[in-house]
C-alpha cells in the first residue's frame, strides 16, 4: 500500500476527489445540474424565442416533431418541449422538496432515537416498524382524497387563489415526503449509534458539553455526507411515485405538467392504429436520463460517504 | 424460536389497530360519501342505506362498531359492490393477486440474482455496464409504460400472447414479466454489490485456488453468502410487488385485489379499502417474519460451514 | 446435514412450492369450474354494482339486468316498446288506469310460471325503504307509491297496484302518465323471484342461486373478470334468441378495451368512455365506429343564489357568449347536435321551440347593463366539473371564450366525482358542469328536475310559474296541450331565466364490425338488448 500524500486538505476536498474518480457519477452530476438549469430557465427561453407557454395552445393537435415544435404537440395542440421543461420544474421540485421533507422528519427522528438510546430508542424504532408495515402509497392516496378540497380552501383563505392549482403539489410534497422518511430515520439512527461511541463524542461529553452542542457541532457534520447521499437517492423514488400517482389521475393536475403526468398521457396514446410516439418518447427519455443520472450520482456519493462501503 | 414468532405476530395487533383507525377516519373525513350520486336519493332511502351499512350514528359510534366487527373477522359490506361482503370479495381476488405476485416474485429473485451475479463476475466489462444500464432503465421506466408497449408489440401485433384476462397459462406470462421487471432490476443491483464483496473474501479465494471453475465458485460457494442482502430485501420486495400489481392488474384486466386500493378510495368504499389494507398488513408482517427466519437460518448455516 | 440430504430437502421445498403455486393459480382462475366458450364477447363498462333489478342505477348494470329479467314491456333493438311479460294491455280513457294481461307461457328460469302477484311483490320490494332502492322514484307515478316509500303510509294495499288474478295486473296512477309503458320496461319495475330472495337473502343474485325470467340466465360471475350469461330454455321467446353463451367483460381502461377488440378477443364495445377519445378522428373513418344521438344532455348550471349570477342579465350574457358549434367540432367530435334547450330532439311527443343564438355583441351589451362593462369588476368565474378528459377540454374552451368575448377571468375547478357532487349539492359553486340522461322517453324527465323542491335541482332556483306549468302538464291528458305546457316551461328555464346553459345533446358510440355483428342499432334510449344481437356468418 502506497503512502497517502500528506496534504492539509479537509474531508470535503478528499470526498470530491474520490467522487471525481467515478466517471458515471460525474456524468450524472453534470446531467443533473444541466437539467436543473433547463428547468429553471428553459420555459422562459422558450417563451422568449417561440412564444409558447406550457398551457397555451400553439399549434394543431398531434403534430410530429418539426422546426416549429421540436418535440411535437399534444392532444390540445400545446408545444411538448415547453411542457417537458415545465415538467422538469415540477418533477424536480416535487422530488427535492419531498426528499427534503423526508429528510427533515427522518433526520430529527433518527437523531433523537439514536442519541437517546435505550428504551426511548426501542419504542421509537418500534413505531417506525409499525409504520413500515403499512401500505404507505395507499395512505398518500387517501390523504390526497381527504385533504385536496381543504388545501384549496386554505389557499383561498390566504388570498392565494391564483395558486390553487398548486394545492395538489403541496399535498404531494407532504404526502410523498411522509412516505419516505422512515428509511431516512433508520439510516440516520444507525449512523448516530455508531458515532455516539466514537472517541471525539465521548471526549466531548466527558468535558461536559451540552447535548445540543454535541448534536450540532459533532453529530450533524458527520451526518451530512450520508444524508446527501440518501437524499440524492430518494429524489428519483419520489419522482417515480408521483408518476405512479399521475397514472391513477391523482398526481399533478392539468394544465400543470410533471414528467409523470406527461408520461401517463403518453402511455394512454399507445394504440395499434396511429403512432403519436413523440408524446411518450420525449418525456420518458428526459425522465429516464435524469433518474439514471441521479442514481449514478447517488451511488457515487454512497461509495464516498457510507462507512459500510469503505474498504 | 416459538416465542420469537409469537412476539412478532403479536405486533400485528397494534399495527392493525393503527391502520384501521387511520383508514376509517381519513375516509370519513374525505368529502363526498359512498352513496352520493348524480341522481339525488330520497331521504328515506338514504337513511335506510346508512343504517344497512352501519354508517348512521355519530362518527365515534360508527368507528367503534366497525372495530368490533373487524375484531371478529367481519370486514362488513362493500358499498360499491352491493350484495357482496368484503370478506367474499377478498376471498375471490386475493388468490389471483397472490398467484401473480408470487410468480413475479420468483421471477424477480431468479433473474435478478442471476444477472447481478453475472455482472459481478464480469466486473467493469461491457457486459457488466450493459446489464446494469438495462437494470437502471427497468427501474426508471414505469410499468404503465412497459406494459402497454409490450402488449402492443407482442400481443396485438404479433399475436404471441393474449391481450388481457386471467385463467390460462398464456395469460400469466406477460403480466408476471411486466410486474417483475423493476424488481428484478433492484435485486440485480443489490446482488451485484453483494457478490462483489463476497468474491473478495477469503473463502472464495480458497475455493478458486482449489482449481474450481468460475461457475462452480459462484454458485456453490459465493451465492449462499452473497444472497443474504437479497433475502433481507425480500420482505419489502413482496410488499412492493403487491402495490405494483395495481397497474398490471388494471392494464391486463386481471381480477385481483390491486384496483381496490385506489378505486375503493375514489368510490369512498371504506370497508373495502379497510379490508384490503388489513390483508396487506397481515401479509407484510407474515412475509417479513418468514424472511427474517429464513435469513437467520441461512446465516447460521453459513457460519457453521 | 449431508449434501445429499440438503439437495432432497431443497427439492421437496421447491416441489411443494410449485404445487402450491399451481393450486393457487387454479383456485384463482376458476379452473376448477367448467368454463364454457362464449359465442359472443362484449365489453360493457366497469364491473356492475349489483344485478338486482330493484337497486341498480348504472346503465351498464341495466344492460345486463335487461338480458336476465323482463318486465311487463320490453324494448327491441330499435329501442321501441314491445310486449314483454304482458302480451296486451288496456289504458283507461282518463289515462290513469293500466290493465296488463300477462302471457301464460312466461316462465322463471327454474320453470315456475311468472304470475301477476310476482309483480305486486317486486314493486312492493322496490318501494320498501329497507330495500334502499336508489331508483324507487321511477315508481312514484303510481298512486301512493311515494308515500309508501317515504314511510308516510305503512300499508301497501293502499298503493295502486293489484293482481285480481294470476295473469292480470291493474295499476292506478296519480295522473295520466303517457310514458308509463316506458317505465314498466325499466329495471326497477322488473319482477324478481320471491322464493329465491326469501331463501338466500342478499346472496340471491349470485350464479347458481339467481332465478330470473328473462332471455338469459346467469351462468358465472367473477368480479372484474367476466360475467357469463346463457340463453334460458324457459324463456317464452327463446326461439328468437340467437346468441347462446355471452361473455360480458368489465374494464375501466380504454386501452385494454380497444386492444381486446382489435385483437379479436371482443366483438363489441358499448361504453363510450372505453373508446379512446383521442383516436376518434381516426376511428370515425373505420367501419367499426357507429354513433347516434341519445336522450341525454350536457349543460352547465348557474348557482342563482350567488352574486353576480343571481342577475339574469349576467347569466344571459354568459350564455350568449358560447360558441357551441366550436365545442362540438373541436372537442367532442362525435357529431353531437348542439343544444338550445334542455329536451333532446326525438323525445316522444315533444319538439323544442327554442332557437338560441351565439351573439357575443349582445352578450357584451347585457354584461355592461349589469354593471360589468368589458368584464371590468367581474369576480373570477369558477367552472366546476368532475375530472374527466372531456369535461376538462370543454371547460378549457369555455374559459377561452369567456376571456376573449367578455373579459371575464375564468378558473377551472376540477374535482373528483364524489367531491364534485357534494360541492354542487351544497351550492358551493359559480357554474357547474352537468349531464342528465332521461329516465324515460318524455320531456318530463328533463324538465321536472328543475322544480323548486326537486333534489336534483341543485341551482337554488325557485320559480312558482315553472312549478305550476310542470304540475299542470303532468295532469294533462291531451298530448298536444301537454306539449305546449312543457314548451312554456322550457322557455322559462332556458331563455327567460337562463338558469342553465345547454351545450349539446349526447351521442352514444358503439364499436363493432358490421360484417360480423348484427342487431346493434343506434337508438335514442340507448337500449341494446342482447337478445336481438347475432353474429353474421361469412
Amino acid at each position: 500500500m502506497s503512502q497517502a500524500p500528506v496534504t492539509s486538505s479537509g474531508p470535503w476536498t478528499l470526498a470530491w476527489r474520490r467522487l471525481k474518480r467515478n466517471r458515471a457519477a460525474i456524468i450524472g452530476l453534470f446531467i443533473v445540474v444541466l437539467m436543473a438549469l433547463l428547468a429553471v430557465f428553459g420555459p422562459l427561453l422558450i417563451k422568449l424565442t417561440y412564444g409558447y407557454t406550457y398551457e397555451s395552445i400553439s399549434g394543431p393537435q398531434f403534430t410530429a416533431p418539426c422546426l416549429a415544435h421540436p418535440f411535437g404537440t399534444d392532444i390540445h395542440g400545446r408545444d411538448l418541449l415547453v411542457r417537458v421543461l415545465h415538467g422538469a420544474r415540477v418533477s424536480l421540485a416535487v422530488g427535492l422538496v419531498g426528499a427534503f421533507v423526508s429528510l427533515s422528519f427522518g433526520v430529527i427522528y433518527g437523531m433523537v432515537s439514536g442519541y437517546s438510546g435505550g428504551k426511548v430508542d426501542e419504542t421509537m424504532m418500534r413505531f417506525v416498524d409499525i409504520l413500515y408495515a403499512m401500505p404507505r402509497l395507499v395512505f398518500v392516496i387517501v390523504l390526497i382524497a381527504a385533504l385536496d378540497k381543504s388545501v384549496v380552501r386554505l389557499l383561498d383563505f390566504m388570498h392565494l387563489s391564483d395558486y390553487s392549482g398548486y394545492g395538489r403539489i403541496i399535498l404531494l410534497f407532504i404526502g410523498l415526503g411522509i412516505v419516505e422518511w422512515l428509511t431516512m430515520s433508520r439510516i440516520v439512527r444507525g449512523q448516530v449509534l455508531a458515532l455516539k461511541e466514537r472517541q471525539f463524542v465521548m471526549a466531548s461529553r466527558s468535558l461536559g458539553a451540552s447535548t445540543p452542542r454535541i448534536i450540532f457541532r459533532h453529530l450533524l457534520p458527520n451526518l451530512v455526507g450520508v444524508v446527501i447521499t440518501y437524499m440524492t437517492l430518494t429524489v428519483p423514488v419520489v419522482i417515480l411515485e408521483e408518476s405512479f400517482l399521475s397514472f391513477l389521475g391523482l398526481g399533478i393536475q392539468a394544465p400543470l405538467s410533471s414528467w409523470g403526468s406527461l408520461i401517463a398521457d403518453g402511455a394512454s396514446v399507445i394504440n395499434p392504429i396511429t403512432s403519436y410516439w413523440w408524446i411518450l418518447v420525449f418525456p420518458a427519455a428526459t425522465m429516464t436520463i435524469t433518474l439514471l443520472s441521479l442514481n449514478f450520482l447517488g451511488d457515487g456519493l454512497r461509495d464516498v460517504f457510507d462507512p459500510k462501503s469503505q474498504k | 424460536m416459538f416465542i420469537y414468532i409469537l412476539k412478532r405476530l403479536l405486533m400485528l395487533i397494534p399495527i392493525l389497530f393503527v391502520v384501521v383507525t387511520l383508514t376509517f377516519f381519513l375516509m370519513r373525513i374525505a368529502p363526498g360519501g359512498p352513496f352520493s350520486a348524480e341522481r339525488k336519493l330520497p331521504e328515506s332511502v338514504e337513511k335506510k342505506l346508512l343504517e344497512k351499512y352501519k354508517l348512521d350514528g355519530t362518527l365515534w359510534q360508527q368507528y367503534s362498531s366497525y372495530l368490533k366487527d373487524v375484531a371478529q373477522g367481519d370486514l362488513r359490506l362493500s358499498t360499491k359492490y352491493m350484495n357482496r361482503s368484503v370478506n367474499e370479495i377478498i376471498a375471490q381476488t386475493l388468490p389471483v393477486s397472490a398467484t401473480l405476485g408470487s410468480i413475479a416474485f420468483v421471477l424477480a429473485i431468479c433473474f435478478g440474482t442471476f444477472i447481478g451475479s453475472l455482472a459481478a463476475l464480469k466486473q467493469n466489462s461491457w457486459q457488466d455496464n450493459g446489464l446494469m444500464l438495462v437494470a437502471m432503465l427497468a427501474i426508471s421506466i414505469p410499468t404503465y409504460v412497459t406494459a402497454p408497449l409490450l402488449i402492443l408489440f407482442l400481443a396485438v401485433n404479433a399475436h404471441i400472447f393474449p391481450v388481457a384476462g386471467w385463467g390460462t397459462i398464456q395469460q400469466l406470462i406477460l403480466p408476471a414479466f411486466c410486474l417483475s421487471l423493476p424488481f428484478a432490476a433492484y435485486v440485480a443491483r443489490l446482488m451485484r454489490t453483494s457478490m462483489l464483496e463476497t468474491l473478495n473474501q477469503d473463502f472464495v479465494r480458497t475455493a478458486r485456488s482449489k482449481g474450481l471453475s468460475e461457475w462452480k465458485v459462484l454458485f456453490k460457494h459465493a451465492l449462499k453468502v452473497a444472497i443474504l442482502p437479497v433475502v433481507s430485501f425480500a420482505g419489502p420486495l413482496a410488499a412492493n410487488i403487491l402495490t405494483g400489481s395495481l397497474v398490471v392488474e388494471e392494464i391486463f384486466k386481471i381480477p385481483g385485489m390491486g384496483p381496490f386500493f385506489v378505486f375503493g378510495v375514489i368510490n369512498r368504499d371504506l370497508f373495502l379499502v379497510g379490508g384490503v389494507v388489513i390483508v396487506y398488513c397481515i401479509l407484510l408482517v407474515v412475509l417479513n417474519l418468514v424472511v427474517d427466519i429464513l435469513y437467520t437460518f441461512l446465516d447460521r448455516r453459513i457460519k457453521i460451514s | 446435514m449431508s449434501f445429499r440430504q440438503t439437495t432432497s430437502v431443497n427439492l421437496i421445498l421447491k416441489g411443494s412450492g410449485v404445487v402450491f403455486l399451481l393450486f393457487l393459480f387454479g383456485l384463482s382462475s376458476g379452473c376448477f369450474r367448467q368454463k364454457e366458450k362464449a359465442d359472443f364477447v362484449f365489453i360493457n363498462g366497469v364491473e356492475p354494482e349489483s344485478l338486482d333489478p330493484a337497486i341498480i342505477t348504472a346503465q351498464a348494470d341495466g344492460r345486463i339486468v335487461t338480458s336476465l329479467f323482463e318486465g311487463l314491456t320490453a324494448r327491441n333493438e330499435k329501442g321501441e316498446i314491445i310486449p314483454g311479460v304482458a302480451e296486451s294491455w288496456e289504458i283507461s280513457p282518463d289515462g290513469k288506469t293500466y290493465t296488463f294481461h300477462l302471457r301464460k307461457n312466461a316462465k322463471w328460469s327454474n320453470g315456475d310460471p311468472v304470475k301477476a302477484p310476482d309483480f305486486v311483490y317486486s314493486w312492493k320490494r322496490a318501494l320498501l325503504p329497507e330495500t334502499a332502492s336508489k331508483y324507487s322514484s321511477q315508481l312514484y307515478f303510481i298512486r301512493n307509491a311515494e308515500e309508501f316509500n317515504t314511510g308516510k303510509i305503512k300499508d301497501f294495499s293502499a298503493v295502486g297496484v293489484k293482481a285480481p288474478d294470476d295473469f292480470t295486473l291493474v295499476t292506478e296512477l296519480k295522473a295520466p302518465t303517457p310514458f308509463f309503458l316506458d317505465l314498466v320496461a325499466f329495471p326497477t319495475l322488473m319482477p324478481v323471484h320471491q322464493a329465491t330472495i326469501e331463501k338466500y337473502g342478499d346472496d340471491w343474485i349470485k350464479p347458481r342461486k339467481m332465478v330470473s325470467n328473462g332471455p338469459y340466465q346467469l351462468q358465472d360471475w367473477r368480479i372484474n373478470d367476466r360475467i357469463q350469461i346463457k340463453a334460458s330454455p324457459y324463456y317464452w321467446d327463446k326461439n328468437n334468441v340467437k346468441l347462446q353463451v355471452v361473455d360480458i367483460l368489465p374494464t375501466s381502461q380504454a386501452g385494454t378495451a380497444f386492444n381486446l377488440f382489435y385483437s379479436g378477443e371482443a366483438d363489441l364495445i358499448l361504453d363510450r368512455g372505453l373508446v379512446p377519445a383521442m383516436l376518434f378522428g381516426e376511428l370515425r373513418k373505420t367501419p367499426f365506429f357507429h354513433s347516434g344521438p341519445i336522450l341525454a344532455d350536457y349543460f352547465y348550471r348557474f348557482n342563482v343564489t350567488r352574486p353576480p349570477y343571481n342577475d339574469v342579465r349576467v347569466r344571459k350574457a354568459i350564455s350568449l357568449a358560447v360558441d357551441k358549434q366550436r365545442i362540438v367540432d373541436k372537442i367532442t367530435k362525435a357529431g353531437e347536435p348542439i343544444a338550445y334547450g334542455m329536451v333532446p330532439p326525438g323525445t316522444q311527443n315533444y319538439t323544442s321551440l327554442l332557437k338560441g343564438a351565439y351573439d357575443p355583441d349582445q352578450a357584451r351589451k347585457l354584461l355592461a347593463e349589469a354593471g360589468f362593462p368589458g368584464g371590468k369588476g367581474f369576480p373570477r368565474l369558477r367552472l366546476l366539473y368532475n375530472k374527466t378528459e372531456l369535461n376538462e377540454q370543454v371547460a378549457t374552451e369555455l374559459q377561452e371564450m369567456f376571456r376573449n368575448e367578455l373579459g371575464i377571468h375564468v378558473e377551472l375547478e376540477k374535482q373528483e366525482f364524489k367531491v364534485y357532487l357534494s360541492t354542487m349539492s351544497s351550492l358551493d359553486y359559480d357554474m357547474a358542469r352537468s349531464s342528465w340522461i332521461g329516465d324515460y322517453n318524455d320531456a318530463n324527465t328533463f324538465l321536472s328536475i328543475f322544480t323548486s323542491n326537486d333534489g336534483n335541482n341543485r341551482t337554488g332556483w325557485k320559480n312558482p310559474t315553472f312549478d305550476a306549468l310542470i304540475e299542470a302538464a303532468n295532469q294533462e291528458p291531451d298530448t298536444k296541450k301537454r306539449e305546449m305546457l312543457f314548451q312554456q316551461a322550457e322557455k322559462i328555464l332556458v331563455e327567460d331565466d337562463a338558469v342553465v346553459l345547454p351545450l349539446y345533446y349526447n351521442v352514444a358510440i358503439h364499436f363493432f364490425d358490421p360484417e360480423k355483428v348484427g342487431g346493434v342499432v343506434n337508438n335514442l334510449v340507448d337500449e341494446h338488448p342482447i337478445r336481438f344481437m347475432y353474429k353474421k356468418k361469412k
